[in-house]
């Protein structure tokens, strides 16, 4: 028993150890993306909980009364369910969100959204999955953004 | 027995330094935890189950221990049951092929791979999956948000989650067809059982789909790109359960068109109990309208 055991495990290291691939990308990757985060207060426009990828989109008005609308990516609609907790209910136009954004390199109002807010500070979305993200997981803390610098 | 598994230790051993290397890339913000079981489960009700892919890490993790994945008795022939990620990886988007053993290509496969590039390093413009193309066998094993097998008499089903696709795959002593009417995205396969082994051969595939994305981006521009393969491509797979929660493939690919051999490469997939296969759908209005939205205007003119 201690054997076959021991064998499995052997067998399942290996092919571990020979089959890591970095992550895919589809429709773009990282690149695309500014490497500085940004907050953003909007209200809703539109939440389109599909595939390939939810995508929110949400007004921003600046102190002239200007209004931009934004897009932001997130991950698709089943890991947004599994490591958020969030469904086509989570978001309705109008409500406002405060968002920390990776904005496009083109200067364009669209983004990947690394952390989503409710004004009364409730996190609905901790940190990104999305490209590149797991450099900028805004929403860790202030000890965990200490040991990232480090 | 005690002899291979030495050497397998060995090897894992040697292997070690480029792992680690591996993981600290995969692993760059150390400090972001991956989410647990204070996320609540989501399903779509009473007796309903969560699809692979719809439960977080932690939830598959503790639904195998509580299913004593590692010990359970089992069946040596038979694999139905869903499968999602890897042991090490539970949520894993499939399984990974070993690009480390891929064969050199053929003058017309190096045509074909090179007919893949990307137009920009800031997207894979080629990539059939961006336009909901079915992603054919083997990349829907290859890339996908949990697969089932379903064992009937005479057929075994594979169902892909992603894509929403299945394939038949014929027991009934049937031979592989000398020369298909119709090109397949998913080929037409027939399978038997060798000892313990599940032996699947395949033939007669349309040679619109990738193997795989090539993650390697090798390519000189750093473009995105995809492994080509022909009609002539024929793919033996070998399934073999070393234990109720975990099953080893191995998938040899021989395309003599593209390929100057025969690629193999070998992974093992978890079983996820109490999931279900669920809908995930590639919807080409929905892809097209994502990218008119957040991803060519994100693109410099070069990539548009």
């Amino acid at each position: 028993m201690l054997r076959r055991t021991l064998l499995v495990g052997v067998v399942m290291a290996i092919a571990a150890l020979l089959t890591w691939n970095p992550p895919v990308f589809a429709h773009h990757g990282a690149a695309v993306w500014s490497n500085t985060e940004i907050t953003l207060k909007g209200t809703v426009v539109d939440y389109f909980w599909r595939n390939p990828h939810v995508l929110l989109t949400w007004n921003v008005t600046d102190d002239k009364g200007n209004v931009v609308k934004w897009t932001g990516e997130l991950a698709s609609p089943e890991s947004m369910m599994a490591d958020d907790g969030m469904t086509k209910d989570t978001f309705r136009p109008g409500e406002e969100l405060i968002l920390l954004v990776r904005q496009a390199k083109t200067g364009t109002p669209n983004s990947v959204i690394d952390q989503i807010k409710r004004p009364d500070g409730t996190t609905v979305m901790r940190y990104s999955r999305q490209a590149g993200s797991q450099n900028f997981a805004g929403a860790l803390s202030p000890e965990d953004q200490a040991k990232r610098k480090n | 027995m005690r002899s291979f598994a030495i050497v397998g230790l060995v090897f894992v051993a040697a292997l070690l330094p480029f792992e680690s290397a591996a993981l600290a890339q995969q692993n760059a913000n150390p400090g972001a935890e991956k989410p647990g079981l204070e996320v609540p489960l989501i399903t779509p009700g009473p007796g309903w189950k969560p699809c692979p892919r719809c439960k977080n890490e932690a939830y598959a993790a503790a639904d195998r221990k509580k299913e004593n994945v590692d010990t359970r008795p089992f069946d040596k022939h038979n694999i139905t049951g869903v499968w999602s990620g890897t042991p090490q990886a539970l949520d894993d988007n499939g399984s990974n092929f070993d690009m480390k053993t891929l064969p050199p290509f053929t003058p017309y496969g190096q045509k074909a791979y090179e007919a893949t590039f990307s137009d920009s390093p800031e997207w894979s413009s080629k990539d059939p999956m961006n336009i909901c193309d079915p992603l054919g066998y083997p990349r829907s094993f290859a890339y996908n948000y949990g697969i089932e097998f379903v064992t009937l008499p005479g057929r075994t089903l594979e169902f892909f989650e992603w894509g929403h696709y299945w394939r038949d795959i014929w027991t009934d002593g049937r031979k592989l067809p000398s020369n298909p009417p119709i090109p397949r995205f998913y080929g037409y396969a027939v399978g038997h059982w060798d000892g313990d082994t599940f032996v699947v051969d395949s033939n007669g595939y349309d040679d619109r789909s990738w193997i795989v994305a090539d993650n390697r981006r090798q390519n000189a521009e750093k473009r995105a790109a995809g492994l080509p393969h022909s009609d002539a491509m024929t793919i033996r797979e070998e399934y073999k359960r070393l234990n109720y929660g975990v099953l080893q493939l191995k998938i040899t690919i021989t395309d003599p068109k593209v390929y100057t051999a025969p690629w193999s490469t070998t992974d093992v997939i978890a079983l996820s109990p109490d999931s279900e296969i669920a809908e995930h759908l590639c919807v080409t209005s929905d892809s097209i309208s994502y990218d008119e939205q957040n991803t060519k205007p994100t693109l410099s003119s070069q990539g548009k």
